[in-house]
């Protein structure tokens, strides 16, 4: 089976290159070069502070305004009514508990007492309404339209709030666990308005941090909030550096520059393990790799060629020779490792029974098809789109790549499924709810990019979850809606993506969320 | 003279009404839908339709470009997509950092630069002649973030002597000048030593050895002084390169200036960001030259009026 590996490890000449210049720099640590611990940053005065690099900085630290990459910053200084746990679980946050009324579509809050906000003021269901009433009623929030499920939220009493849904939602509490949804102080919103709101929202947050100062393209700086509700943290302060260069990144903290590195390059893994006192964590993103078909035409359109075209890639060998061992093989075409996701016998690389299963379907001497991608997007597109061409063209389907740009990529995907037979699309999936996800992605009604994918068995287990106000026969809905579609395989799972972040040993206590934010409550220095 | 620095000035408006247009149009042609990195990935088809309709982003392009020019002329840049912060304000909060690198580079680039062309031009093929020439073959083939990079692992990591990137006192400014300024100083050390070698051979310097006169004053008073005028053009032509430089060392070294501005806006599509920087650099670019045109009449008069 390895001689397909030679197909893909032709990398094009800007791939080499890149390696060429990667490789001896991220080399020179190894080079007998000793590591100084030698600290640049100001420790100021006997604060503990925590010093992280992020590649990504947020276009706004309004929760309501911003779209991320969050990374640190949101959770340390906001808070949802529903808060979740590693696995994405909803569980109580600002809200204590909740139930659902005989209607199915009221809900009932009970809020936790004696919150404050960072400037003092208490935290009631009047801040809930006002939080949601910004949402709701002007055009400050960039998901609004996600919200419009949302009808109304009373304010009953000081520490009780209702909300009323259009239709029945069982997922709302997941969705008000989302970030997006978080509580701000209306109060100074509205003072400030929301363009100072964005950058400066001081004293707006409940969380266990609270801001200092956002110097764009440069820093946040974040103090212990000392009157938070729950345990306080253990560091003083917060420094989040933004560092768009992974290798600048990496210097960083080889340097002692920062404590926390996030997503150093995959190969500049070895030399910061190599050093003895930083420590790499590879953790599950809610991400996979996809290739969706049009399964609405021939030749997509028969179960046995789908299935067929999953066996006849080899995961293990894609993450080892391309993505330097950071990733897994998919097991579920639900988000990767959330409550509610279920996982399946992955389809194991198996030329032979994929070739068999394209005899069976009609294919014996496979067939024509192509793959749009857009190149750049993520470390390894290239070469996984390749990599897809090599392993089908070894069952005798023979793959047309072609790059697009995101506007066609988008475009093209709008289109009825009908107009575009033979295609298929590299993208990337994943998002923080197993309902919202399977909904997008594989309900007929979906407004998202047609692959034409309708199957009256997936429709009828998704909607009946949608309105099932027991967890666990929702649990079981989602699960059986899961099954389904691992099997019908509408998509190929290439692989599912990891992330990685580097740290030094003398830190511990960060939470890493598969949707990559990050939970710093609990972290300390030693 | 003052007819002279007026026709010029007058002669820029068009070329950057020309800029303005390929600066607007460009980040337009380039594709990539603003919407989605308005709303996020996540973001459902209805949310992009509400967010293409509220930035306008479905207006034809002519009447998106007109309305845009008009803003500018008045000094309104639009607003950033992203941040929703205004542009102007985006650019005044970044300019320090990088007018900081771009001069120290400059001022780097020619102390180093020009000495080094001169030591090669008096003793041309000896020793520091090599060393020199050797140094800006490396200096122009060497990638800037190739540089900065290299920097990094050995001032920063490994000696630890200074700090590998960020923004703030002198110290931070230290490797990402020397690493924006090593084409520049490898430029201008060939173009002086050329220049140089070539006025050395002159007949007016002949004469001027020949009259008896110590080769330190004839190096000074004749070679130099008209060796020097195409350093001059150089220096214009290099200041462009240094602000595009800056947008990879800005980049390497994490600093909040407009390079990084630039690399980012692009990344998310944010047009009225990229368009915003490329104007301003543009205008840069073409004051800089007006200046350097306006330097090189003072100091030979030979060209006086021309142009």
């Amino acid at each position: 089976m390895k001689t397909s590996h030679l197909a893909f490890q032709e990398t094009s000449r800007r791939q080499l290159v890149k390696h060429a210049i990667a490789l001896p720099v991220a080399g020179l640590p190894l080079l007998g070069l000793s590591h100084q611990q030698k600290s640049w940053a100001a420790q100021s005065g006997d604060l503990i502070t925590l010093r992280v690099a992020d590649g990504q900085e947020p276009n706004s630290i309004d929760p309501h305004q911003g779209t991320g990459p969050f990374g640190i910053v949101i959770y340390s200084m906001f808070e949802t009514l529903v808060a979740v746990t590693e696995e994405l679980e909803p569980v109580p946050g600002l809200a204590t508990g909740w139930q659902i009324e005989d209607d199915s579509l009221t809900w009932t809050f009970h809020l936790k007492e004696g919150v404050t906000f960072h400037d003092g003021s208490p935290f009631t269901s009047e801040s809930v309404k006002g939080s949601f009433d910004r949402i709701l009623n002007t055009d400050i929030h960039i998901r609004k339209g996600s919200f419009s499920i949302i009808e109304e939220v009373i304010a009953e009493a000081p520490y009780v709030v209702k909300f009323r849904t259009t239709s029945p939602y069982s997922e709302l509490p997941a969705f008000l666990g989302e970030r997006s949804a978080a509580i701000i102080n209306p109060v100074i919103a509205e003072n400030l308005g929301p363009e100072e709101f964005s950058v400066r929202p001081v004293g707006a947050g409940t969380g266990p941090f609270r801001l200092v100062e956002w110097v764009p393209n440069d820093h946040i700086t974040m103090d212990r909030f000392d009157d938070y509700h729950n345990d306080r943290a253990a560091v003083d302060q917060v420094i989040v550096r933004f560092v768009p260069e992974a290798s600048s990144r990496e210097a960083m903290i080889l340097a002692g520059e920062v404590d926390v590195a996030m997503s150093p390059s995959p190969q500049g893994l070895e030399s910061l393990r190599n050093t003895g006192d930083i420590s790499v964590v590879v953790y599950n993103t809610v991400t996979s790799v996809t290739s969706e078909l049009e399964v609405a035409s021939p030749p997509f359109n028969q179960r046995e060629v789908r299935q067929a075209l999953n066996y006849a890639i080899d995961s293990q060998g894609i993450i080892s020779s391309i993505m330097a061992d950071i990733g897994t093989e998919t097991t579920t075409p639900g988000p990767v490792g959330l409550w509610g996701t279920a996982n399946f016998e992955p389809y194991t690389y198996d030329p032979t029974k994929a070739r068999e299963l394209l005899v069976s379907a009609g294919y014996p001497d496979g067939f024509d098809c192509s793959l749009r991608y857009v190149s750049g997007r993520w470390a390894g597109d290239d070469q996984v789109a390749q990599a897809i061409q090599a392993y089908w063209s070894q069952i005798g389907v023979r793959l047309t790549l072609q790059q697009v740009d995101l506007a066609t990529q988008i475009e093209m995907g709008n289109r009825p499924s009908e107009e575009t037979p033979g295609w298929t699309s590299l993208q990337t999936r994943g998002s923080s709810s197993v309902g919202y996800h399977l909904d997008r992605l594989f309900h007929s009604n979906s407004a998202l990019p047609a692959t034409g994918y309708k199957n009256d068995e997936v429709d009828q287990l998704l909607d009946a979850a949608r309105s099932s106000f027991d967890e666990d026969e929702r649990l079981a809905l989602y699960e059986a809606a899961q099954e389904v579609i691992w099997e019908d395989a509408p998509f190929v799972w290439p692989f599912s993506v990891q992330g990685t972040l580097a740290h030094r040993n003398n830190i511990s206590g960060l939470v890493i969320l598969p949707n990559l934010d990050v939970l710093l409550h609990n972290v300390s220095i030693s | 003279m003052t007819g002279f620095i007026v026709r010029r000035i007058l002669a820029m408006i068009p070329l950057l009404i020309i800029v303005s247009i390929f600066v607007f149009s460009i980040m337009q042609l380039a594709g990539g839908n603003a919407a989605l990195v308005i709303g996020g990935t996540d973001a459902t088809q209805e949310e992009l339709a509400q967010i293409t309709e509220r930035y306008g982003l479905n207006r034809p392009m002519h009447e998106q470009y007109r309305t845009w020019l008009t803003n500018a002329v008045q000094g309104d840049l639009g607003q950033s997509l992203l941040t929703r912060r205004p542009v102007t304000e985006e650019i005044r909060t970044r300019i320090l950092p990088t007018a900081e690198l771009a001069f120290t580079a400059m001022a780097i680039a020619l102390l180093v630069g020009v000495l080094m062309g001169i030591m090669s031009a008096r003793r041309p093929n000896s020793l520091i002649d090599n060393i020199c020439m050797l140094f800006s073959f490396i200096g122009v083939a060497m990638p800037v973030f190739g540089i900065g990079l290299a920097l990094i692992y050995f001032l920063g990591v490994h000696l630890g002597w200074l700090p590998t990137g960020g923004a703030g006192g002198l110290r931070y400014l230290v490797l990402p000048a020397i690493t924006l300024s090593v084409s520049s100083i490898a430029i201008l050390a060939r173009m002086t030593r050329s220049s140089t070698l070539d006025v050395i051979r002159h007949d007016y310097v002949r004469t001027a050895r020949a009259k008896g006169l110590a080769e330190g004053p004839v190096f000074r008073g004749h070679v130099l002084r008209n060796g020097l005028i195409p350093v001059i053009t150089v220096v214009g032509l290099e200041f462009g390169s240094l602000l595009s430089g800056a947008v990879i060392t800005e980049t390497v070294f994490s600093r909040p200036g407009i390079g990084r501005l630039l690399v980012e806006g692009i990344r998310s599509r944010d047009y009225p960001v990229v368009q915003g920087v490329l104007l301003l650099l543009a205008v840069v670019c073409v004051t800089v030259n007006l200046i350097v045109d306006i330097v090189y009449m003072l100091v030979d008069p030979r060209i006086q009026g021309v142009g």
